[in-house]
């Protein structure tokens, strides 16, 4: 399907690789985007930038691909930007899902890219929280 | 025939007995004269003139020449002598440089320049030059040995312009008063030449000025239609200075205005500085001593002609001299006497500023402050115009069970104030729902305080239950007794959300705009009335229309169809075509306005109320889905037509959408490695509330999925309840979500 595509373009702009995932990202679909992300860093930059602009959907299959991306990138002692429109439909699910823990959300890629270039890169953390931080409680839980 | 040499002291003897010049044969003279004439006629620079003359006479009818010129204030000048014996040309050309002549000679040159008569000296000995009374004049006079002399006036139009001298060193020639007349056809049409030349370089020299004049006068007429254009004061800087800094010459510029209290002056605009470079100056007490604070303070031109003289006078400026600040020149800017701030302009070269340049400073100065005090002045007016139309504008439209609405209002683009349009909906005591747009005429504060009192008014009318056309008529009524010359239209309509029936009425208003389920259109005109406040007798009629299941009713203010540069049948065209998409109300809204004006600004405000009946009931709609991951899309696409058609706005459909989704992948999950597995998802619309229900047959497992449980809480988030039960054929979630204030 055209709108869930797994194709992410990636660009370097000043050292920080710009990613700009399109369409809607749901579970048939994140894993291949997150492959995709991890394997698009090159060794060589300075952090992420996702440019969600483009995305049309987003749910907790996509908030799980960011969580996850941030942590692969913890350990390498890169930063993850996200940018994002203001009155994007998107902009709640990724407050309700606490991304902006791991993620600081900007209005546009220039200032993600200004803002993870003028944050000194950190030492890379030796364990990452487990992924998917957040409360364990599935509608169908046992616990 | 004087008797004298030169200077009146210079007493000269006799000339000898006449003699005769050696261009004896008629023919002869006159091939020289053509030659001449070639030469006086071949150029049209006067010196250049000159020069050439007193070549082609030396060695052609004399040894040597010299052409002196009387220029203005009767100071007499050397511009030409020729000889074809060099050390006889260097020792004339001396003497000529030293030896001043004087107009009040009573012999020689002097003579012939005041008189305008020539002179002879046919016989010159060496007895006679030693007899000149300055003695180092008789010495070099004397070592030039001259032998025999003659000196014609240059005349043209009556005017003595010079002289022409001819002198022999030989006994080559010898000249003799039959010699005259050819010397003076001569110095004659030499005198015409230069008086031509001379013509020719007043005119080219006045065209120049002529043109420069013309060249500042389109500057400033180019600056004046600009600042037409310049809205804000930061435009206006902006025209003066990149239209002024090049009409002058100038690499670079700035203009400054004062704060509030007076006593610092903040750079608005600059140009053909480097970025960053004017940081330092961004703003500077008016009391810093810096040329542009001493302009502003002293109300006078500074100018400062190089770098080296700025740093002098100035020594704050010391470290911040850049490449462009050589020669400047700094102008206050004042308004009726008050000073509002100051324009630099600098050079990239030291250079002496003209008084031309100053003046056309001073103008550009004069034209950037008239048009900066209209800016602050039409800024100011704007915004209190803007807050005070939002102020009156409804925040929200009222939410109503059974009914979606959705409006817009544009300001007016560039160039034009904020206008008295408005929209609004009034949810009646017999369940009802009143429907109003208006559009008071003007512009700016008046209007728009206009606008919010029949607004008030509309509200307080169609409350007490008045019909349509009652409500109009007291408006009108209204109107007229304001006492003031105003106008304003409306259209105001009751619709019953039971039946569908629209009563409304129209007071000189667009007739709003009627889509059917089918998507047909159509205006309601049937009820056609004059503006409110037009006439004296006014007489407002009413009619009904139906609107249907899934039709749409769109009000709107004349700024939608009525445009200056799109024809009235086109806009309207546009404005069918595009309330005829299949569109939810939030999309159909900016449809019809990216349809209607297709990129441009409007030209005047724009108010559009959009109405729809939703069903106050829906569904159950039952979709039974493969029970795999690419299906969720789909199920999104068919529940985001059931959201919309129930009234959603975008934020809530999304967020409905998600809960869906999240439901469905965990249903999805469940039913792994089952064969042709599915499940259920059921959604229906009733008091306001969407209920979904999703329902799988799977059994229950582990969580697999690290994202599940954040699945839960979005859906905890954006539904009002959520409900889970767990069986052993399966799991059915239930949710609802109020979309009250849809709105």
């Amino acid at each position: 399907m055209s709108d869930r595509t797994s194709d992410v373009p990636v660009q370097d702009v000043a050292g920080v690789a710009v990613a700009v995932p399109r369409g809607e990202i749901d579970m048939s679909n994140a894993q291949a985007i997150l492959d995709v992300l991890v394997a698009a860093v090159p060794n060589t930059s300075r952090g992420v930038v996702v440019d969600l602009s483009r995305v049309t959907y987003l749910d907790s299959a996509g908030i799980s691909v960011l969580f996850q991306l941030a942590n692969r990138l913890r350990r390498r002692g890169l930063g993850l930007g996200l940018a994002l429109p203001p009155a994007s439909p998107l902009r709640r699910v990724l407050q309700v899902a606490g991304v902006d823990a791991v993620a600081a959300v900007h209005p546009s890629p220039e200032v993600a890219v200004e803002s993870l270039r003028s944050t000194p890169p950190g030492p890379p953390a030796p364990v990452g929280p487990s992924e998917g931080a957040g409360p364990v409680d599935a509608p169908d839980g046992r616990g | 025939m004087g008797s004298e040499l030169n200077d009146g002291d210079a007493g000269m003897p006799e000339a000898g007995p006449p003699g005769r010049l050696n261009l004896e044969r008629a023919s002869e003279r006159l091939r020289f004269l053509a030659e001449a004439g070639e030469v006086l006629v071949s150029s049209l620079d006067s010196w250049a003139t000159l020069d050439r003359i007193a070549t082609l006479i030396a060695g052609r009818i004399a040894d040597g020449c010299s052409i002196e010129m009387v220029e203005e204030g009767g100071v007499i000048r050397n511009v030409a002598v020729a000889h074809h014996d060099r050390s006889k040309w260097e020792q004339l050309t001396r003497i000529r440089r030293r030896y001043a002549v004087s107009l009040d000679a009573s012999t020689g040159l002097g003579k012939v320049l005041r008189t305008g008569e020539p002179e002879l000296y046919s016989d010159l000995t060496e007895d006679v030059l030693r007899r000149i009374p300055d003695p180092d004049y008789a010495m070099d006079m004397v070592e030039l040995g001259p032998r025999s002399i003659m000196e014609v006036p240059l005349v043209a139009r009556g005017r003595t312009l010079g002289a022409i001298t001819l002198i022999s060193t030989s006994s080559r020639w010898r000249f003799t008063e039959d010699d005259v007349p050819f010397v003076n056809s001569l110095a004659h049409r030499a005198a015409l030449a230069i008086d031509n030349a001379r013509l020719f370089e007043a005119e080219q020299e006045a065209r120049r000025a002529a043109e420069r004049a013309a060249a500042r006068t389109r500057v400033m007429q180019d600056v004046t239609a600009a600042l037409a254009r310049a809205l804000t004061p930061a435009e206006v800087a902006e025209v003066v200075l990149h239209r002024g800094v090049p009409a002058v010459g100038a690499e670079s510029g700035v203009v400054a205005l004062l704060n509030d209290e007076g006593d610092q002056l903040r750079i608005l605009s600059s140009v053909g500085y480097r970025e960053g470079s004017m940081r330092t100056w961004h703003r500077f007490a008016l009391d810093a001593t810096v040329p542009l604070a001493e302009a502003v303070r002293t109300g006078l031109p500074v100018i400062a002609t190089s770098m080296a003289e700025m740093a002098e006078r100035y020594p704050p400026l010391r470290g911040s001299l850049v490449e462009v600040d050589h020669a400047l020149v700094c102008i206050p800017l004042a308004v009726e006497g008050r000073s509002i701030g100051g324009m630099s302009i600098s050079f990239g070269e030291d250079r002496a500023v003209g008084p031309e340049d100053v003046e056309l400073m001073t103008a550009l100065a004069g034209q950037c402050a008239q048009a900066m005090e209209r800016a602050r002045l039409y800024e100011t007016e704007r915004r209190i115009a803007e807050t005070l139309q939002r102020s009156l504008l409804p925040q929200r439209l009222p939410a109503v069970d059974g009914l979606v609405m959705q409006a817009r209002y544009l300001p007016a683009g560039r160039g034009e104030q904020v206008g008295g349009d408005w929209f609004d909906a009034i949810p009646l005591p017999d369940g009802r729902v009143g429907l109003a747009v208006g559009d008071v005429a003007g512009h700016g504060v008046r209007a728009a305080s206009v606008m919010g009192q029949l607004r008030h008014a509309l509200r307080a009318y169609a409350f007490e239950g008045a019909s349509p056309a009652q409500v109009l008529d007291r408006l009108d009524r209204l109107v007229k007794a304001s006492g003031d010359e105003l106008m304003a239209t409306v259209v105001y309509g009751v619709l019953s959300l039971a039946t569908g029936e629209l009563v409304y009425a129209l007071a000189g208003h667009p007739p709003p705009l009627l889509v059917d389920g089918d998507l047909s259109v159509r205006y309601l005109d049937q009820a056609r009335s004059v503006p409110l406040g037009a006439v004296d007798q006014s007489v407002f009629h009413e009619a009904t229309a139906t609107l249907g299941p899934g039709g749409t009713l769109l009000l709107y203010t004349d700024g939608v169809v009525d445009r200056r540069r799109v024809p009235m049948e086109e806009s309207a065209s546009r404005l069918e075509r595009a309330a005829a998409e299949r569109l939810d109300l939030d999309g159909l809204c900016d449809r019809v306005l990216d349809v209607v004006f297709d990129g441009e600004e409007p030209e005047d405000d724009v108010a559009l109320l959009t109405v729809r009946l939703s069903p106050t009931e829906l569904g159950p709609v039952r979709m039974r889905l493969p029970a795999e991951p690419a299906v969720l899309a789909t199920l999104r696409r068919r529940l985001g037509s059931f959201l919309a058609e129930v009234g959603a706005n975008e934020a809530q459909r999304y967020e409905v959408l998600v809960c869906a989704s999240e439901a469905g992948a965990n249903a999805i999950e469940h039913a792994y490695g089952l064969e042709e597995a599915t499940f259920e998802v059921q959604a229906s619309y009733q008091g306001g509330q969407v209920e979904l229900v999703v329902r799988d047959f799977g059994s229950w497992k582990e969580a697999r999925r690290p994202n599940r449980g954040r699945g839960l809480v979005l859906i905890r988030e954006f539904m009002d309840s959520v409900d889970v039960v767990r069986g052993s054929d399966g799991t059915t979630v239930r949710m609802r979500r109020s979309l009250g204030g849809s709105a």
